[in-house]
């Protein structure tokens, strides 16, 4: 159906075939051998019984009770078992003897393995070397729970699981429409991971659905146990620390993404969906603004944007206007960081470098333990140390304060991968600062700007709508209008279908 | 490579722009700045005497003040500096400059020089003139123990910007004036005991040098008089007095507060001020007028030539206190009193006018509305404008109105 492009094959390209041999019992064995899990049975098969098919499954990947009374039982009746070949019984088990919706026939080892290690329970024809591969995927996954980390207050309340057919249901109950296409490839020489891309056809823009599947097929690695291997193998620019992919574990916005012209990949075995292509503004949405009114929103997102700013630029300012610039900041406020600067031992760049370090040594330290006692953790490291640091007169009041407000202010961000960026650039832009003041400030924003401006998600400019010469790109990024009034999706993404609404 | 290469060179280029280098880095340990919020220029024998006063500590300590004698500004303030290594003077936050009257009449063109080509000094500063006084006596004894000249003069500009009878014009002001119309207006201060103290002598070391700042300043190492001297002096403040003209670069006279309101109205910046008034009764009643405005006019002869000015000023005021609680039965009674406002009005503006006048300093810019109705026949007029002055006619027409009575018989009230 799709042209997918074709890429050079690297240095060390993955075999294919993997398993370059018949499709026999004792191959089969010779593959799983060490494999405790690998179950096989022999039949015997046919009125005469001259027929010996081996059922072999992974036990615990696929479901006992649908072996037994799906495959073995059906092919074990002996007024069901009339065949009189191997051939014969090849043909009946395909119109219908097992019960099973879906029959594969298999003629290559590889496939037989990988069906296998998916859930499928294979019925091998030594003689025919040839396999009969019947999906009984074992039923024991997580249940469909509410998000955790995307609150929901009026839309779905239902998350993405680790099981990716659980998951690519979930799209298709918000968008009941066979335009909705799924396009699956396995990943991973060793974890043969499955990965299934969804775009709205008509609405995604087709090159762009050629280009994501060409670099999803250009990954060859060993395992992807993480959307940060596939990020990693399929941005523009892996090396910048901005996040270039959405992620979100709810199927709703997942969905909303996808009719807004993007393509979304879900990976078997993760509970999120990722989305592109994706720009600097769509990491500083929420889907709870489309559930608003549009002046509440709007509000949020200007506040969302301030605390961005608070984040990125507030301890940097407060060092360079500390130590260089003086003369800008009102005398009464002067006075008063003067005060509470007095007697503190340590320069006002050091105090702000060690402030941040331990607020990050805080921050992990509360994520890596369990909840009650990383409250404690915080609590303790917050208020408890905090001030006595501050009676004991090592920092200053309004360093803790400049740095817990930046702090504060990153967590409002939408995203925690975007969170992560500012943080890096908020400690280099400290540093600057340190180094240059103003001037080190100015240089540093020079640098990021032409950072953000160079890095392309997709055909899409990361600091779109912003650039591109398209008119109130500002007012895209920072408000939406009324849902009534958008009549167009965002013209960045080159959307065959450009009219959302009448 | 080669990209990251380009852009590190270019920033290596851009930091050749940023003024910084080994001498001149702005960089600044915080806490050892004294920050500086006002600064007192004099006129000395050798030079010019500077005070500097920081503003009130948190602490309740006294502010720390200043003093040295020196050929130029600069060199007193070296001197200043080179007694105060333990802290650094930091003038970037220099909110008031006050000038000594012997200074202001000696010329303050010097001064104000200095002010445009200091990096640490804003050229928005407002200017204040010590009456009768000088400014070390402003900077070093106005204030209590835990306030200063600083927050004295920033309640007193707070003050005159709500009242009509001054303005703290700043130095970009009295510059813009001075080059424009040859005279500009000061705001005039005057220093007397604070009332608070009741006369009292203040105790501590409050207005004066103390404590470790004042063993460091130059002030108590040599300047001008020794501790005991200054223990004995009065706590002072300072208040505003109206208005120091300056004609050329000196100060010529002074301007009431009285007057001050008619300067306010002629200037269009009136405030909240009270005008005394008696009503027919000989009754005294004060006025609050706290709306005004004027339009000044030329009106030009037939050949050319400016026949006089025409000057029409509205005034509107509110009854503030009345003496035995008024007659506002009686008919008339509030048209006699807005009689008497525009009586009192007029008397204030016609004192200014005749001020200019008398000094023919044009510091009300009346040459420059001249200008701006007709410029070719006001080149015409020839010569400086302030020399025509004398034999200027002002037509001055008063138009007040009694807003509000603040009675409660009254229905309008």
């Amino acid at each position: 159906m799709y042209n997918f492009q074709s890429f050079y094959p690297g240095p060390h390209p993955k075999k294919t075939p993997e398993y370059d041999c018949d499709i026999t019992i004792k191959n089969l064995k010779d593959i799983f051998a060490s494999c405790g899990d690998f179950q096989f049975r022999t039949l015997d098969f046919g009125l005469e019984g001259e027929i010996f098919p081996e059922v072999c499954w992974l036990d615990g990947v696929v479901s006992g009770d649908s072996v037994s009374q799906d495959i073995i039982r059906p092919l074990t009746d002996l007024l069901r078992s009339r065949a009189q070949s191997a051939e014969e019984c090849a043909r009946l088990i395909k119109e219908g003897l097992v019960y099973s919706y879906s029959p594969n026939e298999r003629t290559k080892m590889d496939d037989v393995v990988n069906d296998l290690t998916h859930g499928h329970c294979a019925i091998v024809f030594d003689s025919l070397k040839l396999a009969l591969c019947f999906e009984v995927r074992s039923s024991n996954v997580r249940s469909i729970s509410e998000p955790t980390l995307e609150k929901s207050l009026k839309g779905g309340k239902d998350s993405f699981v680790e099981t990716l057919r659980i998951n690519t249901s979930l799209v298709r109950r918000r968008i009941f429409s066979p335009k909705l296409k799924l396009v699956e490839s396995n990943i991973g020489r060793k974890s043969n991971t499955r990965v299934a891309m969804m775009f709205i056809d008509g609405v995604a823009d087709q090159a762009k659905v050629e280009e994501v599947a060409a670099r999803l097929d250009n990954i060859d690695v060993d395992a992807l146990l993480s959307t940060g291997v596939l990020e990693a193998h399929i941005v523009d620019a892996p090396l910048s620390p901005f996040p270039q992919l959405l992620h979100t574990e709810r199927p709703d916005r997942f969905a909303m993404y996808l009719s807004d012209g993007r393509i979304g990949l879900l990976v078997d075995g993760l509970p999120v969906g990722v989305i592109l292509p994706a720009s600097f503004g769509e990491f500083m949405k929420v889907t709870g603004d489309n559930g608003m009114h549009f002046l509440v929103s709007n509000s949020l997102s200007l506040l969302r944007y301030l605390a961005l700013i608070l984040s990125l630029f507030l301890p940097a300012l407060y060092v360079a206007v500390a130590m260089y610039h003086q003369e800008m900041i009102p005398t009464k406020l002067l006075l008063s960081i003067i005060d509470a600067k007095q007697d503190v031992p340590f320069s006002t760049a050091l105090e702000v470098l060690s402030m941040l370090v331990a607020f990050g040594l805080l921050q992990e330290a509360g994520l890596r333990l369990p909840n009650p006692i990383g409250d404690t953790v915080s609590i303790i490291g917050a208020l408890i140390v905090g001030q006595s640091a501050v009676e004991a007169r090592l920092v200053s009041p309004i360093a803790i304060i400049v740095v817990a407000v930046s702090g504060i202010a990153c967590y409002t961000l939408p995203s925690q991968d975007m969170g992560s960026a500012i943080k890096l650039c908020r400690l280099l832009m400290l540093l600057a600062a340190i180094a240059a003041g103003f001037f080190g400030i100015g240089i540093f924003c020079c640098i990021l700007l032409l950072h953000l401006a160079g890095i392309d998600s997709f055909g899409v400019n990361y600091t779109a709508p912003l650039s591109g010469g398209q008119p109130g790109g500002l007012f895209r990024m920072l408000l939406r209008r009324p849902i009534p009034n958008r009549k167009f999706r965002n013209p960045d993404l080159n959307t065959p279908d450009r009219r959302r609404q009448k | 490579m080669k990209r990251g290469l380009s852009l590190l060179i270019i920033i290596c280029m851009l930091l050749s722009l940023s003024g910084c280098s080994g001498i001149y880095s702005n960089f600044r340990e915080l806490e050892r700045l004294l920050v500086i919020q006002t600064m007192g220029i004099d006129y000395a024998e050798e030079g010019v005497g500077i005070s500097l006063a920081s503003g009130a500590k948190s602490d309740g300590s006294s502010p720390v003040r200043l003093f040295s004698p020196g050929v130029s500004v600069t060199s007193a303030i070296a001197h200043i500096l080179s007694y105060s290594q333990e802290q650094e003077l930091f003038l970037s936050h220099t909110s008031h400059v006050v000038l000594g009257e012997e200074a202001a009449k000696n010329g303050i063109n010097g001064y104000l020089s200095y002010i445009c080509r200091s990096p640490n000094l804003r050229t928005d500063i407002p200017l204040y003139i010590v009456k009768g006084g000088t400014a070390q006596e402003a900077v070093m004894q106005v204030g209590d123990g835990s306030k200063g000249i600083s927050e004295v003069l920033e309640a007193v500009r707070a003050n005159v910007d709500e009242r009509g009878d001054s303005k703290a014009f700043s130095a970009s002001d009295l510059l813009r004036d001075l080059e424009r119309n040859g005279s500009g207006l000061v705001c005039a201060i005057e220093c007397s005991p604070s009332i608070q103290e009741g006369g009292t002598k203040q105790e501590g070391g409050s207005g004066s040098s103390s404590g470790t700042d004042s063993a460091e300043s130059p002030d108590s190492t040599g300047g001008s008089g020794s501790g005991e001297e200054k223990q004995e002096k009065q706590a002072l403040t300072a208040a505003a007095v109206g208005y120091g003209v300056i004609r050329g670069d000196r100060l010529c006279a002074y301007i009431d507060k009285e007057q001050a309101i008619g300067v306010g109205l002629l200037l269009n910046i009136v405030g909240i001020s009270d005008i005394v008034v008696k009503d027919r009764y000989a009754t005294p009643v004060t006025l609050e007028l706290d709306q005004g405005s004027s339009v000044i006019k030329p009106v030009w002869a037939e050949d050319g030539s400016l026949e006089m000015l025409d000057i029409q000023i509205k005034a509107a005021a509110n009854i503030a206190e009345i003496g035995g609680g008024g007659h506002f039965g009686e008919p008339d009674y509030e048209d006699y009193l807005t009689a008497q406002l525009e009586t009192a009005v007029s008397e204030r503006v016609s004192s200014v006018i005749q001020l200019s006048k008398t000094l023919q300093a044009d510091f009300l810019g009346l040459g420059n509305i001249v200008e701006m109705d007709d410029a070719e026949k006001y080149r015409a007029l020839g010569g400086d404008f302030s020399s025509l002055l004398p034999g200027l006619t002002v037509r001055i027409s008063v138009s007040g109105q009694i807003k509000h009575t603040n009675d409660i018989r009254d229905e309008k009230a």
